[in-house]
């Protein structure tokens, strides 16, 4: 018996089979290298009210909930085209279009913001802390590619 | 109205008909955010899509996200309506807005914060590198470049003779070209023999005016870069320790001590090439122009036909290059952090049989660096070679054109000239392929020399009011009346703080990390100033009397004390330069301290390390409580005097405390309650708030008080410590 979400009164409730229904912030546990992974649902204090490993777990209504609220919480929106990269004073000036439109953003120590994972996918966070990513950058377009190969 | 973005008025239509827009914002991630003075609304796809009434708002908050931010209203009736969500980009106008909303909500007027720092150029809308960095692209270059040269001017007579060195070296660079042409024409092909010792001495004084005017230039140019970044750099070490501690907390020390040693070298560097490179190729490339033309207009032209392709090709390989340069450094910083863990870590790894992992981590690593340093020079090759390339076809150009028109009757072009044409092409092709690596290399150096102004330009530490008063000894009444403040606005740290501290009397601060005890201490020592309420020594506002005073009075002893890199004895005299070496040794005494150092090789001349290092915690905090004692200040901060030591060591610096506290008015924080025990009241902080003061026994026999549970929750820390260490 799984843990179920609702929405009451604008806040994401959890209902664990036993015990009171409780607001709660859905967390990833591993956002960077398996997104997909393990969700655990905090409640305001901080303690972990329930833990997913995977959310197929869920109710197909539950999920659509969650995946929504992980959706805005973990924004990072993905780089389909790479229009320029150039290393200027203090850092790398990208300009992308992404699939939630044109972006342009500084990337610095690109040695520990643009991390490469096992599967493949290519992740940036930017000086303020957006997050992008690049899930199969082999298949980036030629002239993408050809900016990647200046940074990588 | 208060613009953040300005209405359409597609969207001003969107709104009640009898309401103002008060507020509107542009959410990056979806929705126009409007606040009239009825309601708070978002307007998204053509429709209002969230509405909240004033009458059932509670609060606006903020969220911050993985990888943004979102508004919330929370109305009276407990619901969470979402209103928008951003990126990173506008985390701080999120907040602002939060707090504007609930301004207006509450009837009050909000102001546009004036410190929110721009993460884009307003001029050209590049990303900055960290908010409110200059652009880039954008930075006023010329501005910079007067003011560096503003810092020479007390150099002045040094400059007026580096500048005529310059143009006799430049002079001296462009006659030989000149003589030779004198030589084929009159000497070699009309037989002016008498003139070749006049020709010849010219060529060979211009070979030793250019050799005496380069060491000349190269010892003036050094001078003059490395005074003016000697200069710099102790402006700027001035300034930084006059900065307000807030200004610090904001940066770290490597970044500032980057820009004191870096940014400046990075401009001497520039200085003392670069400058000297742009200065004399300009003056002798247009020069060298107007000679060429003058000796032959149509041939000059010839010689001009491939100066586009050489700045345009040099341009092309210089975007190609610098990021190679850029990713050299960073594989050699790769290899500095490899090689540097499996050293550092030799025991975690070799306890962990992980040899071989770290092996193929520093090979990949090496490897790296190998690939890129080929890269690199692979691409450096082509890059020379291509010049010469394209310079050579030019010269050939001038050979193919100018040999024909030699012995024509009426061209008028003599054999000389032809030398004189193809000894200045080279002078005239050289420099142009460096034109847009030095244009960046300029870029670079004046964006540094911008950063370096603009810690300059910032104001210092508080600056005393005219009519504060000297502060000679003060007795030590501490009071703190209904005292706020916050670091960032909107997020209040302390709450309206009150208590007392008698004179001679000993006050501990507890609470919770982060409850604000550090910033209460924080304020004491006017490191801020309260947002409101007051702190009163000895009847007087803190911000009435002297600065410098102040801090005299005070004595810190710190969780981690600093000590300066030096001998123990000036460690401890750094309270007060003037004491006597008894002095020293009495405080060192009554610090439980003198033991200790004696039993050292080099006694009290043994030096501490960078930061103390070569001294155990519990030393560094007796150093610390000699420095106290000798300085003999009436109000005294210990801030978790006892961490990180064992019993024994525990209990002599509880000894030393017992005297350093004796007749002065002290001020503890501990987070081990038992360090406590001496303090004639106790004042429990929580999340900004005093919530209980009293005695030790008062408070311990509150039941259900904070200080009581505090205590029950240490005791049980305690005994599972005990139970794991005890033999």
């Amino acid at each position: 018996m799984s843990c179920t979400l609702s929405i009451v009164d604008g806040r994401l409730t959890a209902h664990p089979p036993t015990g009171e229904p409780i607001a709660v912030r859905l967390v990833r546990a591993t956002p960077r290298t398996a997104p997909q992974g393990a969700v655990s649902a905090l409640d305001q204090k901080k303690r972990e009210v329930w833990w997913w490993a995977s959310l197929d777990e869920l109710d197909p209504a539950s999920r659509a909930l969650a995946d929504a609220e992980l959706a805005e919480r973990y924004h990072e929106p993905e780089i389909l085209r790479i229009t320029r990269v150039e290393p200027l004073f203090g850092g790398w000036h990208w300009a992308v279009e992404t699939s939630a439109g044109a972006r342009r953003f500084v990337l610095r120590n690109p040695d520990r913001t643009l991390d490469q994972q096992a599967d493949g996918r290519l992740l940036l966070r930017d000086v303020l802390g957006n997050r992008y990513v690049i899930n199969a950058p082999e298949r980036l377009d030629p002239h993408s590619l050809q900016e990647l190969a200046r940074i990588r | 109205m208060i613009a953040f973005h300005s209405l359409t008025p597609a969207e001003s239509a969107l709104l009640p008909p009898d309401e103002e827009p008060r507020l509107a914002f542009a959410a990056d991630r979806g929705g126009v955010l409007v606040a009239t003075q009825a309601r708070v609304c978002v307007l998204l796809e053509g429709r209002r899509a969230v509405d909240v009434l004033f009458a059932e708002l509670k609060t606006v908050s903020t969220e911050e996200l993985w990888g943004g931010a979102r508004l919330h209203a929370e109305t009276t009736a407990g619901a969470r309506v979402r209103l928008v969500a951003g990126t990173r980009l506008q985390v701080p106008e999120f907040a602002a807005l939060a707090r504007m909303v609930n301004e207006l909500a509450a009837g009050r007027t909000p102001h546009l914060p004036d410190d929110l720092k721009p993460a884009i150029c307003p001029a050209c809308g590049a990303p900055l590198t960290e908010r409110g960095a200059s652009c880039v692209r954008c930075v006023p270059r010329r501005r910079i470049m007067f003011r560096l040269l503003a810092l020479l001017s007390p150099y002045r007579n040094r400059v007026t003779v580096l500048m005529a060195v310059t143009l006799v070296m430049i002079g001296a660079q462009l006659l030989p070209p000149w003589i030779t042409k004198q030589i084929v024409d009159r000497v070699i092909t009309n037989g002016h023999r008498d003139e070749l010792p006049w020709w010849i001495g010219g060529m060979i004084g211009c070979a030793l005016l250019f050799f005496v005017g380069r060491v000349v230039n190269g010892r003036l140019t050094a001078w003059l870069s490395a005074r003016l970044v000697t200069d710099l750099r102790i402006t700027l070490h001035g300034h930084l320790q006059r900065l307000r501690i807030g200004w610090h907390q904001k940066r770290e020390a490597g970044e500032l001590v980057g820009r004191v040693m870096n940014d400046t070298g990075e401009l001497n560097q520039f200085l003392i090439e670069g400058v000297p490179f742009i200065i004399t190729n300009a003056i002798s490339f247009v020069a060298i122009a107007v000679i060429l033309v003058s000796i032959n207009a149509s041939l000059a032209l010839l010689v001009f036909l491939p100066v586009p392709f050489l700045i345009i090709g040099g341009g092309y390989f210089w975007r190609r290059l610098s990021p190679l340069f850029h990713r050299q450094g960073a594989a050699v910083g790769r290899m500095h952090a490899e090689l540097s863990e499996s050293l550092h870590g030799i025991r975690a790894v070799k306890a962990g049989v992980q040899e071989t992992r770290r092996d193929r981590a520093f090979t990949t690593a090496a490897e790296g660096w190998m690939g890129m340093r080929m890269r690199l020079s692979n691409t450096f090759n082509g890059f020379s070679e291509g010049m010469m390339c394209v310079m050579s076809i030019g010269v050939a150009l001038v050979w193919w054109s100018a040999a024909r028109r030699i012995g024509v009757a009426d061209s008028g072009f003599t054999t000389g000239d032809l030398l004189a044409f193809v000894g200045y092409i080279w002078m005239f092709y050289g420099p142009l392929q460096w034109f847009t690596a030095v244009f960046n290399w300029m870029t670079h150096a004046v964006t540094g020399a911008e950063r370096i102004f603009a810690v300059l330009d910032e104001k210092p530490e508080i600056a005393d009011a005219p009519s504060a008063k000297p502060v000679t000894r003060i007795r030590g009444a501490l009071e703190f009346r209904d005292v706020r403040f916050s670091y960032e606005r909107g997020k209040e740290v302390l709450k309206g703080v009150t208590f007392r501290v008698e004179p001679g009397t000993m006050v501990g601060l507890v609470g919770r990390s982060g409850s604000g005890k550090s910033t209460i201490i924080s304020l004491l020592a006017r490191f801020h100033d309260p947002d409101s309420g007051h702190i009163l020594l000895d009847g007087e506002d803190l911000t009435g009397l002297r600065l410098a005073d102040l801090r005299r009075q005070i004595g810190v002893v710190m969780q981690e004390p600093f000590l300066f890199n030096g001998s123990i004895l000036e460690n401890i005299r750094f309270a007060k330069p003037e004491a006597t070496f008894d002095e020293v040794v009495r405080a060192a005494r009554a610090a439980r301290a003198h033991e200790f150092i004696l039993d050292k090789d080099d006694g009290y001349d043994t030096l501490v390390g960078d930061g103390g290092v070569k001294l155990s915690g519990g030393e560094k905090q007796r150093i610390s409580i000699a420095r106290a004692i000798l300085g003999d200040p009436p109000l005294l901060i210990l801030d978790e005097a006892t961490s990180a030591v064992d019993s024994e060591t525990e209990a002599g610096i509880q000894e030393a405390i017992a005297t350093l506290i004796k007749g002065r008015t002290t001020i503890a924080i501990a987070h081990r309650l038992a360090t406590l025990r001496d303090a004639h009241r106790l004042v429990v902080v929580e999340d900004g708030l005093i919530v209980e003061e009293g005695s030790h026994e008062e408070l311990l026999a509150k039941e259900d008080g904070h200080f009581a549970k505090l205590v029950k929750l240490q005791q049980e820390n305690n005994r599972i410590r005990e139970g794991v260490f005890a033999p």
